[in-house]
């Protein structure tokens, strides 16, 4: 049987995760609840009707095929707890207010895209880079689309919270070129509180990965009044500087995209900032951090 | 930035002041003066008339701080030169610089002398020429006298020597050759200002190679000591100064190779970059050719400019370049020769008349008129067959008459007896461009729209013939209607696949048409063997021809733009940079020589590190090896466009990149402004 992953955006041309010009594959689905997910659409493992209010017109055609859609008095409603996902409603929707979230492809589907681009990959050392969600979610998948990737002379990165089974980062390594890391939060206890889960098997994956010489990007999420702080910022540092394969750091400024995207998904965002992280203030924190390590800094 | 061009831009950003008005008056009055009298006298004559007035009385005026002297550049209004049945050339051409700095004024007065044309005609332009020379020269003197008085009454130590200097300067390229780098763009400013007077409202006079011209005498300089680099930066920026106050763009080629195909970077090639990345001047509009030998030095440094946000310079492929011109006509010595005129048309340096946007066709003018007349057919093939018959017929039989008129006009309304001095072939034969003096007589043809007749020819493919969900007929009613019906309307729009995505069906339509159009017009002769010569842009047609046009088949409304350069549609979807470069990579780009523009936008935060700015350098050389004919960039936040527009007084420095050349924001008008706006927004 060939095997599909669930695929939730393909974006091109994207010149922030991992070295070069390159494609990345965002996977649906994921262990973590972080509060301020920036993609939370890529969190829940099934399909989702998504909704942009702005883009609806009050045609009614939805409401013509299914009753789940109930417009009125300029509201239009969804029953979302009774929808099966059929996508009928979709189909008729000729605005695109209405879609489905997430698509079953394979291998071979995902790198014909990604292929595309190959005279950019080959001039700027770039290639594809599996993001999400989390890849390792997939883990069957992910590793068939890394190891066709590799045939392909792809250079590979991985963005992962490195919540899985060990045993997966083990099988996937021999065609992962870079690790792109993601640390939320380095307490315990905190960590468990942002994101949903504890951060054990994570630190762990992350020094058997170390050990083992993988290559390793570390990218910190930073968010006001929860982690952008100098205190996390002396974490960073000191996990960097106790593995032997970071090559880089990058500082990710907060941004209050994922509010409007859950909205549409009809979820909340726990973490309800609608401000920017100001440049100003990753500025004060960067060089905090350049100072504490000899490992490259980068905000994103 | 260094003191004096720091006082420098201040004084270019408080004109026009009430002297410079005067002297726009001053102009017209001798315009109107010897345009309204001797009306029996011929058009050669006359000019060199006008031009020998204005050596002889226009102001001569030196600003402080100025290393580099001569008036600024003002226009005649088009309405006065139009009631005094005066026209102009058209401009956009490259004269041939170097010739004067090789021959110096006496030099190419003897050149004339020699010239074996002795015909009436002959006599006539070649007097005409000798004259206007002669006013060159005596317009400088003026300068140089100019230069003293003011050394006379100066206190300031050092500035009186500066004054000296360029009285000095003055006196000695009023006959002579130039002696110095200082000399020799000086001589070049001069010669720009005489061009612009004898064009009478032309614009677009390309420097070309100034950095192949200028690297002698700045190699010379440098070896006896009387010249560094950082000397020579502030002298290209006292340059820059001068002619940025005219708008228009001037071009100036950078880098490339030189005729036998060596190497021909200098070190002027990365000073003008510096220059430019460390000024807030708009001109010159550079322009960068690309080829293996583009050193490291020079691409950081090209990049580091387009990361200071003034959108240059513009990066041109040699190598593709190069094949259009050859393609087109030239030999491939002239061919590797090639500088930019005005925005990114490409012709050989000093040897062409070209005038690159003569002339003008809408795409989907003609589709929509074909559209307006066609019946039903069985299948897309018939369909697409009749549309280029009629497209054919159309152009041999409603265009070509038209554009025979244009070159007519040229040839018996304007006369350039400044120019035939510095366009091979004209002495020689003692003919003005405009009577085809020139070793390579074109006539550019500049085309609206190639991205959304592309997708319009593929939404009809698609929709009408293939998925069979509505009938021509339909689709004729709804263009007619702006798309009344909202589900027609989306399924065209939103229709996936459409050029710029690098989609196999799209891509195909795109270069079918683009090598029928290409042989089609290269095909085609004007009266004394005129090629006409393509390009897939009209300047601001996406821009302005939005508001009045109607609908067409790609699910564009009245009012949406029009395809920009050879770029996508704004309204197509899922256009990433490198799908839509592997699309446009896949034209014929080669049979474009007159320019097939690419814009996008790159976020200036992309663009801060070095890292960042390698990546930039990769996509552009992997767009060039695909067969990418040209690429400019906007790194401008759209946030910040928005607040420039609420505030004007606090960004009147901040450039942007509109077309073929850059100019400040917040002297554009509101539409064009919206438009670039939109622009960024969609990462064009």
């Amino acid at each position: 049987m060939i095997i599909k992953g669930r695929i939730f955006d393909i974006q091109h041309f994207c010149t922030d995760d991992g070295p070069g010009i390159r494609t990345v594959v965002f996977f649906k689905g994921c262990p973590l609840r972080c509060i301020w997910c920036h993609n939370p659409e890529g969190q829940c493992r099934e399909k989702e009707l998504r909704f942009l209010k702005d883009s609806c017109h009050m045609c009614g055609n939805c409401q013509e095929i299914c009753s789940l859609h109930i417009l009125g008095n300029g509201v239009h409603d969804i029953q979302r707890e009774h929808c099966q996902l059929c996508g009928k409603c979709v189909d008729v929707c000729i605005y695109e207010a209405l879609s489905l979230v997430g698509r079953d492809m394979t291998v071979v589907e995902i790198l014909e895209d990604v292929l595309k681009d190959f005279a950019f990959y080959k001039n700027s050392g770039g290639g594809i880079t599996l993001s999400g969600g989390e890849p390792f979610a997939q883990p069957e998948f992910a590793i068939a689309l890394l190891k066709k990737s590799k045939i392909a002379d792809l250079n590979t990165c991985v963005e992962t919270c490195l919540y899985c089974d060990s045993s997966i980062l083990d099988a996937a390594m021999p065609f992962v070129d870079t690790f792109l890391v993601d640390i939320k939060e380095l307490d315990f206890k905190r960590h468990k509180e942002y994101t949903g889960v504890d951060n054990i098997n994570i630190l762990s994956n992350l020094r058997a990965l170390d050990r083992k010489g993988a290559s390793i990007i570390l990218r910190c999420p930073l968010i006001p009044n929860l982690n952008a702080s100098e205190d996390h910022i002396l974490s960073i540092s000191d996990l960097a500087n106790s593995l032997k394969n970071v090559v880089e750091i990058d500082l990710e400024p907060y941004h209050p995209l994922g509010i409007s995207k859950c909205q549409s998904l009809g979820t909340v965002q726990k973490y309800n900032n609608f401000s920017f992280m100001k440049s100003e203030e990753m500025d004060v924190l960067s060089e905090i951090l350049k100072k504490r390590t000899k490992v490259p800094v980068f905000i994103l | 930035m260094k003191d004096r061009i720091k006082k420098l831009t201040e004084r270019f950003y408080a004109f026009p002041t009430d002297l410079d008005k005067r002297d726009q008056e001053v102009l017209e009055g001798i315009f109107m003066d010897v345009f309204a009298n001797n009306k029996d006298k011929s058009h050669v004559v006359r000019r060199a008339d006008y031009m020998e007035t204005i050596a002889n009385n226009f102001p001569v005026r030196i600003n402080p701080y100025e290393l580099i002297v001569g008036t600024d550049i003002y226009e005649i209004p088009g309405e006065l030169s139009a009631d005094h049945q005066v026209y102009s050339n058209g401009g956009h051409y490259s004269p041939d610089y170097n010739s004067m700095l090789i021959l110096g004024i006496d030099g190419l007065l003897m050149k004339l002398d020699e010239s074996k044309a002795c015909d009436d005609i002959a006599i006539e332009n070649l007097t005409a020429g000798r004259r206007v020379l002669l006013a060159l020269s005596v317009y400088i003197d003026r300068y140089a006298d100019e230069a003293e008085m003011l050394a006379l009454a100066e206190t300031d130590i050092l500035r009186r020597e500066e004054l000296y200097q360029i009285r000095d300067n003055c006196r000695e390229i009023s006959h002579d050759i130039p002696k110095t780098f200082m000399q020799a763009l000086q001589l070049v400013y001069f010669i720009q200002i005489f061009l612009h007077i004898e064009g009478i409202g032309a614009n677009s006079m390309s420097f070309g190679r100034l950095d192949q011209f200028l690297f002698p005498f700045y190699e010379f300089d440098c070896k006896v000591g009387i010249l560094d680099s950082e000397a020579a930066e502030e002298l290209l920026g006292c340059f820059a100064e001068k002619i940025s106050h005219c708008d228009v763009s001037q071009n100036l080629a950078l880098g490339g190779i030189n005729f036998d195909g060596s190497n021909a970077e200098n070190e002027l090639t990365y000073l003008f970059l510096k220059m430019m990345s460390e000024t807030d001047f708009r001109q010159p509009s550079l322009s960068l050719r690309v080829t293996k030998y583009t050193s490291d030095k020079v691409w950081q440094q090209a990049l580091t400019c387009v990361a200071s946000g003034n959108g240059m310079p513009s990066f041109f492929n040699d190598e593709v370049v190069i094949n259009s011109l050859v393609n087109t006509g030239t030999t491939l010595e002239d061919a590797r020769n090639y500088v930019l005129i005005g925005c990114y048309e490409a012709n050989s340096q000093g040897n062409t008349f070209g005038l690159t946007v003569a002339l003008g066709l809408d795409f989907n003018g003609i589709l929509l008129d074909f559209l307006n007349q066609s019946h039903d057919y069985e299948s897309y093939d018939l369909f697409y067959k009749d549309f280029l018959d009629f497209f054919t017929n159309e152009y041999d039989h409603k265009y070509m008459p038209s554009y025979q008129n244009t070159r007519n006009a040229l040839e018996n309304l304007s006369a350039s007896p400044f120019w035939a001095c510095l366009l091979e072939g004209c002495i020689e034969t003692g003919r003005l461009p405009e009577q085809y003096g020139a070793k390579y007589n074109w006539l550019g043809l500049d085309c609206l729209g190639i991205g959304t007749l592309t997708d319009s020819l593929y939404t009809i493919k698609r929709l009408i013939y293939e998925e069979k969900l509505f009938s021509l007929d339909v689709l004729k009613d709804q263009l007619r209607n702006n798309f009344s019906d909202d589900k027609i309307w989306l399924s065209c729009r939103n229709l996936d696949g459409k050029y710029g995505t690098n989609s196999d069906a799209s891509n195909k339509i795109a270069k079918d048409f683009a090598d029928y159009f290409s042989d089609l017009v290269l095909s085609r002769k004007l009266d004394h063997n005129v090629t006409i010569y393509p390009a897939l842009f009209q300047w601001m047609g996406d821009v302005y021809a939005s508001e009045y046009y109607p609908a067409t088949p790609d699910g564009r409304r009245k009012g949406d733009r029009l395809s920009y350069g050879v770029t996508s549609s704004e309204i197509a979807k899922n256009v990433s940079h490198t799908s839509m470069l592997s699309s446009v990579a896949q034209m014929p780009l080669d049979k474009y020589a007159c320019g097939s523009p690419v814009m996008l936008s790159y976020p200036p935060r992309s663009l801060k590190s070095l890292d960042g700015k390698i990546k930039l350098r990769h996509l552009i050389d992997t767009f060039f090896e695909l067969g990418g004919f040209h690429i400019q960039l906007n790194s401008i936040d759209k946030e910040v466009l928005k607040s420039a527009q609420k505030e004007p007084e606090n960004y009147k420095n901040l450039m942007i990149r509109i077309s073929g050349h850059s100019n400040y924001f917040v002297v554009l008008d509101q539409t064009l402004q919206n438009a670039l706006i939109e622009r960024v927004a969609a990462g064009r």
